[in-house]
């Protein structure tokens, strides 16, 4: 069977006619299935596209051919119908054509007349599907076009940037939503509007100088300031397929955030260079004051001015390797390892590493009660809080004339464990209580003259308690001293032994 | 000999201070030094220095411009000259070193020099000075 050939189904109750025109077509090449009666004939023909072609006699016994017409077309609307009759008259011929038939052929026919309405039905049935089909394709590239449309408009209002698309006349005529929230005023204006109206001059020159760009697509990137933002405004040209310029577009990007980063990065160097170049000086005079003779050959001063320039030479050291931790947690290089550790043991630890420099003014460190206070466990990492702790008695130390007294106590309550350094030292103002966990704060007083320092201790002591997720708190009064509290959470309500963190 | 030419020396940095004070003294100078802005203006106020020596960072960025405003608002000191000496060349990448007497005139001060200073450039720099403080007082009295 050839696979290619169109199907023609015959139904007649006659078999000379049905054998005839079997015989007929399948001399041209057509697939013929024939069928005795109207009910066998529709059952061959299940669905639309079975056949491209009926023959159906009008005068057949059982079901007559003007039902067997209504039901084939029923099942496929583009089967063409030839309607074949002994009994033609002018009425069968109409009424066969109101149910659905292409052409009427009156019995008996030669097969050159049959073959004419066959191939004249069957080209129009394939007129027909392809213009069916061709319909069916625009008017789904209809769909596509306004889905599109649609999607351009959802993608270009949601976008975060603001965007503004500018004609060769230089009025705005398409502006998004994010436009409307850089500038309040603009989210009222209604397109098109001039250029000027954006009331942005630095904004209507990049649009300019795309627009007045003679041959060659000028792109344009600049920060503008807008309003209280500033933005980055990348601007180009729209151009059509030939090269004409039809207008500009400007993207607007906000850079507030990372210009006020920008700003607090370039302050930060600043402030370390400054830091870096302080004791680097400090002890270039010390030692050009040696050299110069200043000293007049005295060993002694000579020895002091170079013991003050070992503690400058120390004090850098430490800022860089502190600088160095920053960063790192900064950058997220650095890990804390978290175990069950009981903070008895940490502030003991602690307060030990301060012990000298406390007995070199004859200041006392009491670890009030801690020894005997029930177990404090918290999820630490050791070294790290050992640091914690040592910095902040050693601040206590520091900032308490001699014979001072620093007291550390352990208290703990439901869920935490609070560390209490506690000083009667020179204390702070409340400004000074407020920014002393910022980086390169140290008060500058006369009582804090000559105290080593470099203002990123709290800093990083303030990093690393925020790592164990806990917090620390200053109280002060000018002149009384000061309190630094660190609170924890209890090793106890944590579910597992111990995690890495960071 | 007529008594000797004083000099307010503030910078919050011990070491450098007693550096620049030892050079300053060799150099016949009487040197009043303090660490903070505040014992400066008290100093100032019971010394009136022929000339004042500042640090520009110590508490707050511009501590020293402001010491140096304030010193001339007490009586007697509104011409005295101002030798600003700082670790700070630069500020977020804008250089605050002065580039002219415009500069100059601008951050009210008559000298600026980065830290370290060589003892000879410190000294020949006050002597100036304070020879130019005679000129000022001259021709503005």
């Amino acid at each position: 069977m050839n696979a290619e050939a169109t199907p023609i189904l015959v139904i007649d109750d006659e078999p000379g006619i049905r054998g005839g025109c079997q015989r007929a077509l399948e001399a041209e090449g057509y697939l013929v299935c024939a069928a005795t009666d109207g009910p066998a004939g529709i059952e061959m023909c299940p669905r639309a596209g079975t056949f491209h072609l009926a023959l159906v006699d009008l005068k057949m016994p059982g079901m007559g051919g003007m039902e067997v017409i209504a039901r084939l077309r029923a099942i496929d609307p583009h089967l063409v119908i030839v309607v074949i009759t002994a009994y033609a008259t002018i009425d069968t011929a109409v009424e066969a054509t109101k149910r659905g038939a292409y052409a009427y052929l009156p019995k008996p026919f030669t097969p050159d007349e049959l073959l004419v309405p066959v191939r004249n039905g069957l080209e129009r049935r394939s007129l027909a599907l392809e213009a069916e089909r061709l319909r069916g394709e625009r008017e789904q590239r209809l769909l596509e076009v306004a889905y599109e449309r649609s999607k351009c408009r959802t993608v270009i209002n949601c976008m975060t940037d603001g965007v503004l698309v500018v004609n060769s006349d230089r009025q705005v005529v398409l502006r998004n939503a994010a436009s409307g929230r850089i500038a309040g005023e603009w989210a009222g204006l209604r397109m098109p509007v001039r250029a000027e109206a954006l009331d942005c001059p630095p904004l209507v020159e990049v649009i300019d100088e795309v627009l007045g760009a003679d041959r060659e697509p000028t792109f344009v990137t600049r920060e503008i300031s807008l309003g209280d933002g500033v933005f980055m405004a990348c601007a180009g040209p729209v151009a059509e397929p030939g090269g004409m310029s039809m207008g500009a577009v400007v993207v607007l990007r906000d850079i507030t955030a990372l210009k006020k980063l920008e700003t607090a990065k370039s302050m930060f160097v600043s402030m370390v260079s400054h830091e870096v170049r302080a004791p680097v000086a400090a002890i270039e005079s010390n030692i050009s004051l040696i050299l110069e003779g200043y000293t007049k050959g005295d060993v002694g001063r000579e020895r002091e001015l170079l013991r003050r320039c070992m503690c400058r030479a120390g004090a850098l050291r430490q800022m860089v390797s502190e600088l160095m931790n920053l960063t790192a947690m900064d950058t997220g290089h650095f890990s804390l390892s978290r175990k069950r550790i009981d903070l008895r043991d940490v502030l003991a630890e602690a307060a030990e590493s301060c012990s000298e420099s406390a007995a070199a003014k004859r200041s006392e460190i009491s670890l009030d009660g801690v020894a005997d206070s029930p177990r404090a466990e918290v999820l630490g990492d050791r070294t790290a809080l050992i640091s914690v702790f040592a910095n902040l008695i050693g601040n206590a130390v520091k900032y308490t004339p001699e014979e001072g007294h620093v007291r550390v106590t352990l208290q703990s309550d439901d869920c935490c464990v609070h560390v209490n350094v506690i000083d009667d030292g020179i204390g702070m103002k409340p400004e000074d209580c407020a920014r002393c966990f910022g980086e390169f704060f140290r008060v500058r007083s006369r009582d804090t003259a000559g105290i080593p320092g470099t203002g990123l201790g709290l800093t990083l002591c303030h990093r690393l308690v925020q790592m164990h997720d806990g917090r620390i708190a200053v109280r002060s009064e000018a002149g009384k001293g000061s309190t630094f509290t660190v609170s924890l959470n209890a090793a106890d309500n944590h579910g597992g032994e111990s995690h890495e963190r960071f | 000999m007529k008594p000797s030419n004083t000099v307010l020396l503030v910078d919050d940095d011990v070491d450098f201070a007693v550096a620049m004070r030892t050079v300053l003294e060799s150099a016949g100078l009487r040197v009043f030094q303090a660490g903070d802005p505040g014992t400066a203006l008290e100093l100032a106020s019971s010394q009136r220095p022929d000339l004042l020596i500042t640090d520009l960072m110590m508490d707050g960025l511009d501590a020293g411009l402001e010491f140096i405003a304030q010193a001339r608002t007490l009586p007697g000191l509104a011409h005295v000259p101002a030798l600003l000496v700082t670790a700070v060349g630069t500020r977020r990448g804008y250089d605050l070193r002065p580039r002219d007497e415009k500069d100059l005139r601008a951050m009210g001060i008559q000298a600026f020099l980065e830290k370290p200073v060589p003892s000879t450039e410190l000294v020949a720099t006050v002597q100036r000075l304070l020879a130019e403080r005679g000129n000022i007082r001259r021709s503005g009295e």
